[in-house]
């Protein structure tokens, strides 16, 4: 199924000292919609991974937060921030690269803030593909 | 024309594998590098599509392996990755690979590197023994 031009985004809340600027769109649909080609059977299949796979990256990033583990925090971070690229999940992509340069940096003083931050954006972002898709394939 | 792809990130993996399917090529996946480096030797790819962290080693150990293997070393491999870290980089780009290409990762230039890869296919060597 071929997606209907729809160039909008979708502009998050304001949010209060976090690391990505309120003016960056939750989901920006028209560069997701260009990584698939625009097949949103093919968006839906990789939404289900998504949400699948989301649980247990943010778990291992909060486990490494924790265990003060930043290898473990820059490994999960980057490989959660590669798939919300995908999806043209901006601001939480760039919270998750937060993350994984504290965790390459080794500097994880900010890191259980920025874990918090993370799992909101993320929610916001995995409640936006959910309505887009909802909207998108009645 | 077999494609190995490896990359721990399952989307991306999905996206990719459905992409080159639907143009022809035969797809093997791989989510850590351990489990890329045995399906190199099982597969004999003609392509690699690479990522550069994934877990049971990294994608630049894989690179390290590969070329110091002489049934593999021809292979192509086409690194995608998320990477920003600058030193990374450079020693992927230093490896011996065709070409490193960001994510998201754009589709047609993938395209158009595999079709340069194809072209200049040369007939597989064969195995050398305990590879």
């Amino acid at each position: 199924m071929a997606a209907r031009n729809d160039s909008s985004s979708l502009a998050a809340p304001a949010a209060g000292g976090g690391s990505a600027p309120a003016t960056v769109p939750v989901l920006d649909r028209a560069a997701m919609l260009e990584i698939v080609e625009q097949d949103l059977e093919l968006l839906r299949e990789l939404v289900e991974i998504f949400l699948a796979e989301c649980p247990g990256l943010l778990a291992q990033i909060r486990s490494g937060v924790q265990d003060k583990n930043a290898e473990h925090v820059e490994r999960s971070a980057h490989t959660l921030k590669g798939a919300l690229m995908n999806f043209g999940a901006q601001r939480a992509c760039e919270v998750a690269r937060q993350l994984e340069i504290r965790g390459r940096e080794a500097r994880l003083d900010d890191a259980a803030q920025l874990a918090s931050q993370l799992e909101s954006e993320v929610a916001q972002a995995c409640q936006a593909l959910s309505d887009y898709l909802r909207e998108a394939v009645p | 024309m077999n494609i190995l792809v490896a990359d721990d990130d399952r989307v991306q993996s999905r996206l990719l594998e459905k992409h080159l399917a639907a143009r022809g090529f035969k797809v093997q996946v791989a989510f850590d590098a351990a489990s890329a480096w045995e399906k190199l030797a099982k597969v004999r790819p003609d392509a690699i599509l690479l990522d550069l962290q994934m877990p049971g080693g990294t994608g630049l150990g894989f690179l390290k392996k590969r070329n110091a293997s002489p049934s593999h070393r021809n292979i192509p491999v086409i690194v995608i990755t998320a990477t920003e870290d600058p030193l990374v980089l450079r020693m992927a780009e230093q490896s011996g690979v065709t070409s490193v290409m960001p994510k998201p990762v754009n589709l047609m230039l993938l395209d158009v590197t595999l079709e340069s890869v194809r072209s200049s296919m040369s007939p597989k060597p064969a195995m050398s023994p305990g590879e």
